[in-house]
């Protein structure tokens, strides 16, 4: 879910700053770590916004050529709704190489991932660490970033208490919904 | 209507018996038949035809941004893949030639590793300038694979401005650009003849919007699916779109023009007809392995400077048809 129409980019709200913050620290980073700087992509009418972190070469041309509209520019962060700010898959590829030290994160098995990429939950048998519960960072073995997902301990009638990933954003998006 | 244009069509339409025979046997409109025949010669002409009706090999450009080369195929080997280099068109580029899964299903595909696209497609922007840092254009992006191209082999230092206006095709630009992991750009979703950028790129990419000829080996209804109004209509709309590179590109600039067809109409006779209206424009050799262009057609004479462009054939090259030239804007 992007941006559907041409819009105006304005630098981002102190309230929209803080909600991509608090999704920051919510995956124990620094918000320095996520972006340098914070774009908005404003589309009327719709209930998110596209965030961007620009370059200055980008921003520059933005500003002088186009009068800041465009469809799509630089670093792609993430969609903030009202409340929300739900990340994007160049995000988690940025900040794949501090897992697992200095980010909350997963790291699954080759058939955690095939689970992961199809978006389906993966249970704790293809779960090979993790170093939090809650909002993190999905990776293969080979620490490469497989998108974002929800980290919970869940009791099962069947299997007891259990390890579940439920997936948020992962890779295979781009090719159920890509474009 | 261009006169030189109307006097090639006019005797395309006149197609020949033989030409009317061969189109009824391999289910193209005669016209188009005529015209293969005044370039390649009767024998050649069936070469043609018969490659048309294989399938186009599969090919994909390894992103070195991301990955080693060499690690990708071995990672893509151990899936039992097979792939064969083809340096000849891209030093990135690699056939497949046996694929277990489909290659664009791949976790190497989602990670960005690679893209999926033609060899003769992928060797156009080799024939591009990518000066690093600069400023560089690509007229008509959507989906992709030539402004992935630029962004990676000027390693997402040079600010890349890519222009498609169907919504639904600048979404797959959008997405294979982020796949790739490419953060350099800007994506403007506008008609290019409507924009106003005088003097101001390093470099212009116009992969121009075309009857497909060259891809009929993937789309077999391209044999059928334009017929000669389409071909003057896509003509004068790549004459409008290839001045407006020029006006796009600064003194000393380059600009490629392609575009995925075999038609005479849209490679030699566009930039015929820029030749004769810009006299600041020069032709260079664009260094690719393509054939040279042609500049004789139905006893019109074109100008000579075009034997530098290129064309890519089905049944010489083994991939799409393509037409390429590049073009510079004097100082």
């Amino acid at each position: 879910m992007q941006a559907k129409k041409e819009k105006m980019i304005r630098k981002a709200s102190s309230l929209e700053k803080g909600l991509i913050d608090e999704f920051c620290a919510s995956i124990g980073v620094e918000p320095s770590r996520c972006y340098s700087r914070l774009y908005v992509l404003d589309i009327r009418g719709a209930p998110f916004k596209d965030v961007f972190d620009p370059s200055p070469s980008v921003l520059s041309f933005l500003k002088n050529r186009l009068g800041w509209n465009a469809y799509s520019i630089g670093f792609y962060l993430g969609i903030l709704g009202k409340n929300n700010f739900e990340p994007s898959l160049p995000l988690a590829h940025k900040l794949a190489r501090l897992c697992p030290e200095k980010i909350k994160c997963v790291t699954l098995n080759s058939e955690g991932e095939k689970y992961f990429l199809y978006g389906k939950p993966v249970f704790g048998e293809n779960i090979i660490e993790y170093n939090s519960l809650g909002p993190v960072l999905v990776e293969n073995t080979l620490r490469e970033a497989l998108g974002w997902g929800i980290l919970v301990l869940e009791d099962n009638t069947k299997y007891g208490r259990r390890l579940v990933l439920r997936p948020v954003k992962d890779l295979g998006w781009y090719l159920r919904k890509g474009g | 209507m261009d006169d030189k244009i109307r006097i090639v069509l006019e005797r395309a339409r006149n197609a020949s018996y033989t030409a009317r025979k061969l189109a009824e046997k391999y289910g193209y409109l005669p016209y188009m038949i005529e015209r293969y025949i005044e370039m390649l010669g009767q024998d050649n002409v069936i070469d043609l035809l018969e490659a048309n009706e294989s399938p186009l090999p599969e090919t994909i450009r390894c992103n070195d941004y991301l990955i080693d080369c060499n690690e990708l195929k071995t990672r893509l080997e151990e899936k039992g893949f097979r792939l064969t280099p083809i340096p000849q068109f891209s030093r990135y580029g690699y056939r497949v030639d046996h694929a277990p899964i489909s290659i664009g299903a791949t976790h190497e595909y989602l990670q960005g590793y690679y893209y999926v696209q033609g060899a003769s497609s992928m060797s156009i922007v080799h024939a591009m300038d990518l000066p690093v840092p600069g400023t560089i254009i690509d007229m008509a992006a959507a989906p992709g694979g030539k402004s992935t191209q630029i962004l990676q082999m000027t390693r997402d230092k040079s600010l890349l401005i890519a222009v498609e206006k169907n919504p639904k095709r600048i979404k797959s630009l959008r997405s294979n650009i982020q796949r790739m992991r490419f953060s350099n750009y800007i994506l403007l979703r506008k008609d290019n003849l409507s924009l106003d950028f005088s003097n101001l790129f390093d470099s212009v990419l116009l992969d121009a919007p075309s009857t497909g000829e060259g891809i009929i080996r993937k789309d077999p209804r391209r044999k059928k699916s334009r017929d000669i109004l389409d071909l003057i209509k896509i003509h004068e709309l790549q004459v409008k779109m290839l001045k407006k590179a020029i006006e796009f590109a600064k003194p000393g600039a380059s600009i490629v023009y392609a575009a995925c067809s075999l038609a005479a109409e849209e490679g030699e006779f566009v930039i015929n007809r820029i030749l004769e209206e810009y006299p600041e424009i020069e032709i260079e050799p664009h260094g690719l392995i393509a054939s040279q262009a042609i500049t004789e057609y139905f006893g019109l004479i074109l100008d000579d400077r075009i034997k530098k462009c290129g064309r890519y054939w089905p049944h010489i090259h083994g991939y799409e048809g393509f037409f390429v030239c590049k073009l510079r804007k004097k100082k």
